[in-house]
């Protein structure tokens, strides 16, 4: 039986994500020195994406320490957006975060410098965001 | 004119003689500058017989129609020869602000002909050239000369372009180092202008004001760019850590730098990156002129046996040759070699894997410590290849040897088949396992196994051009046809000369040409331009004797590695018929067919 999708970027998805990311002890030892925290974005297209959908995440050194939806205008040492149709490609596997950014399918606010020490991290944080069975907005 | 002087300075060092020759403006359109045009002039001056150490072969310094002007890092340019380490088309595009200051003395190119029987350095500053006397310079590292040169001429911020004792000593990879120690590197060029006896270029000019078509609208569109590409990955990744800010990703992601040619392919190279450079030693950033990206890294380590001073930081290639390729992760040890290539003037890429090499076939019980004069290569240290390089630079023992490049050397001891290299030019540190497209890159490239023509890797992580039609879809496919439109939209750059790290689209190069030129430049005139341009190169090639049974990998990169590149191996045949048959050319002679040679107005070459 397949499990039940959870609304993309909403309060339970990110408790799950919170939750897996934890276990993921490939991802506590890529990132056992990060720290920072981040904001995700979906970018408003004027249609399914009517506003920024903006999630907060605080990653300390292999953990993730918090999780909340954001509010407009909330910052963070980085932020990470992109494109509804991007965010499909990246946790449907066809694109990696790195590469994400060099396509120009996200852009980056923050250290670049930094992210590209910590790319097997970042990669971690992907394939923990693909194993939660996810409802895009565009799904009915 | 606009965006070019109309002048060539032509300089002959056996009679003393120097005038200028107007540059055809027609020529200037279809070749546009650099490297383009550099081959289209040279390919009249030179043949199959000519000695590329000889006197008979010329150095054409080139810039392009943007150098000087507001076109963010369009001042670059192109030192052009015939290779002594190939023997085929060279050209190798530089950095720093000397390419600005040939266009402020008037000039769009140098062409140096002719030996001197004694060391010169020719001195321009605006339309007054000397060749003067450079006895009291021969035999210096190319530090001492730049500070010697600013406070003997009295131009302390003139451009200056000098060799190392590699190239007073004709080691065929011997580079010119220019400005703040950026270079041209590759293909020998350090070489010819030791075969010259022309230590070093130092230019003055005065006239910033290149003409243009459009400068209102040059400098409001160049704001505009700078402003759109700043949050750009590769702007981002290259201002905040360097060229060799991409050794982590690519290493840890796609299995791609460094490459594994010699040695083991899971080395960590996290102590070494521009990340670690940043966190543990810089101390200042340098930029070429009108460059808002700022790759160049000043570093200082100030003590200890690897201590540097105040010194040019390692950039990517350098960081695989003397790093991951040696097994070396002490960044001060890498900094350090890096610093005696610069001093000797000696190709960071090939010079690099040569050493690479002989620590491989030692290693390998192939050759013995006798072969290398004594020599004992270990994984991991880097004082047998400090001691090596110096030896290559004098000529010094197994040194003499080595300078003729890796393949030259392998071929003594029976393992030439062993040296990674294309076409007798090394193999840069992008594996063609990591990203399938560099198989064609290397194989195919007018210059041998170089990166610079059709930088793939970035191709097919995603930063393609639909204006050209260049979308990549898997990193491991046979996308040898995105690689032939990549190389023809390289050769664009590298004549306008433009550097590979700033993100232009074709679009964008097309609107700009026009801006500068106040020649209409369409996207369809890029793409024809660019094909001419690699064409007109296949040309000079095949006059100097190329054989295409050499577009081959060596077999030591077609092992399939563990790791990020999953054992992928690019079949090159496959991947040669398809870019044969996207160029339309003969796969058994190399040769365009007459038809696409008169379509791209070439057809004057072919009855020489």
């Amino acid at each position: 039986m397949s499990e039940k999708k959870v609304d993309f970027f909403s309060e339970q998805w990110l408790k799950k994500y919170q939750e897996i990311l934890n276990k993921n002890a490939a991802y506590k030892d890529a990132a056992k020195d990060w720290e920072g925290d981040f904001i995700f974005q979906i970018d408003a297209d004027g249609s399914t994406v009517k506003e920024p959908a903006r999630a907060y995440i605080d990653l300390w050194h292999g953990d993730c320490r918090k999780v909340a939806l954001a509010a407009p205008g909330q910052k963070a040492a980085f932020e990470y957006s992109g494109p509804l149709k991007n965010w499909k490609l990246l946790l449907a596997g066809q694109i990696d975060p790195i590469k994400g950014l060099m396509a120009r399918k996200f852009t980056l606010k923050g250290d670049m410098g930094k992210v590209m020490r910590y790319t097997k991290a970042a990669a971690e944080l992907v394939a923990t965001a693909v194993k939660i069975p996810t409802k895009f907005p565009d799904e009915k | 004119m606009k965006g070019y002087r109309g002048k060539i300075l032509r300089v002959d060092l056996a009679s003393g003689a120097n005038s200028v020759t107007p540059l055809d403006p027609d020529m200037a359109r279809d070749f546009i500058g650099g490297a383009g045009l550099a081959c289209r002039m040279l390919y009249d001056m030179v043949d199959a017989k000519t000695d590329p150490l000889g006197p008979t072969n010329p150095i054409l310094i080139m810039n392009g129609p943007f150098c000087g002007t507001m076109v963010p890092c369009g001042s670059k340019t192109s030192a052009c020869s015939k290779s002594p380490l190939t023997g085929l088309w060279a050209h190798s595009t530089f950095g720093g602000h000397l390419g600005a200051d040939i266009k402020f003395a008037g000039y769009d190119g140098i062409m140096i002909l002719g030996q001197s029987k004694k060391p010169v350095y020719l001195f321009i500053d605006d339309s007054k050239v000397e060749i003067r006397d450079a006895k009291h310079l021969w035999g210096k590292d190319t530090q001492q000369v730049w500070e010697t040169l600013k406070t003997e001429t009295g131009f302390k911020n003139a451009g200056i372009a000098r060799i190392g004792i590699a190239g007073e000593n004709l080691v065929k990879y011997a580079s010119i180092i220019i400005d703040h120690f950026r270079a041209a590197g590759r293909t020998g060029l350090g070489a010819v202008m030791g075969s010259k006896k022309l230590k070093a270029i130092v230019v003055n000019g005065t006239d910033r004001k290149v003409p243009v078509a459009d400068e209102p609208k040059i400098a409001e569109r160049s704001r505009q760019l700078n402003e759109e590409k700043k949050d750009t990955a590769t702007f981002m990744m290259y201002s905040s850590v360097g060229t060799a800010g991409y050794v982590d990703m690519a290493t840890d992601m796609y299995g791609s730098f460094t490459a594994g040619y010699y040695s083991v392919p899971d080395f960590s190279t996290y102590n070494i990156g521009g990340s670690a450079v940043k966190e543990r030693i810089l101390v200042g950033k340098t930029a070429c002129f009108r460059c808002p990206i700022g790759c160049g890294r000043v570093i200082e380590i100030k003590e200890g046996k690897y201590a540097t001073g105040r010194f040019a930081g390692p950039e990517l290639e350098v960081t695989g040759t003397m790093g991951a390729q040696l097994l070396n992760n002490n960044l001060e040890a890498l900094c350090y070699a890096n610093k005696q290539l610069d001093l000797l003037g000696i190709d960071t890429i090939t010079g690099g894997n040569v050493v690479a090499f002989a620590y491989y076939l030692f290693k390998q019980g192939k050759i013995t410590a006798k072969d290398l004069d004594g020599v004992k290569p270990e994984w991991g240290e880097i004082d047998s290849a400090l001691a090596l390089l110096h030896k290559i630079a004098k000529r010094e023992g197994v040194g003499n040897l080595m300078a003729e490049g890796s393949l030259a050397f392998g071929n003594k001891f029976g393992v030439g088949n062993l040296a990674a290299q294309v076409n007798g030019l090394e193999l840069a540190q992008h594996d063609v396992r990591g990203f399938s497209g560099m198989a064609m890159t290397y194989a195919t490239s007018p210059r041998g196994a170089c990166h610079m023509t059709a930088d793939m890797y970035n191709v097919q992580m995603g930063q393609g051009d639909e204006g050209f039609g260049i979308d990549s879809q898997d990193r491991f496919a046979n996308e040898a046809d995105l690689v032939a439109k990549f190389q023809d939209f390289r050769c664009l750059t590298n004549s306008a000369v433009m550097c590979n790290f700033y993100p232009i689209t074709s679009n964008e190069l097309a609107e700009l040409l026009t801006l500068v030129t106040g020649w209409t430049y369409s996207v369809d005139d890029l793409k024809r331009a660019g094909e001419r341009i690699f064409t007109i190169m296949r040309l000079f090639n095949l006059r100097m004797g190329y054989n295409p049974k050499n577009e081959k990998l060596p077999d030591i990169v077609l092992q399939p590695l563990k790791g990020p590149s999953e054992g992928h191996v690019p079949d090159v045949e496959a991947h040669l018929n398809k870019w044969y048959q996207y160029r339309g050319w003969d796969r058994k002679t190399g040769k365009p067919p007459k038809s696409k040679i008169k379509e791209l107005g070439l057809s004057s070459l072919q009855s020489q």
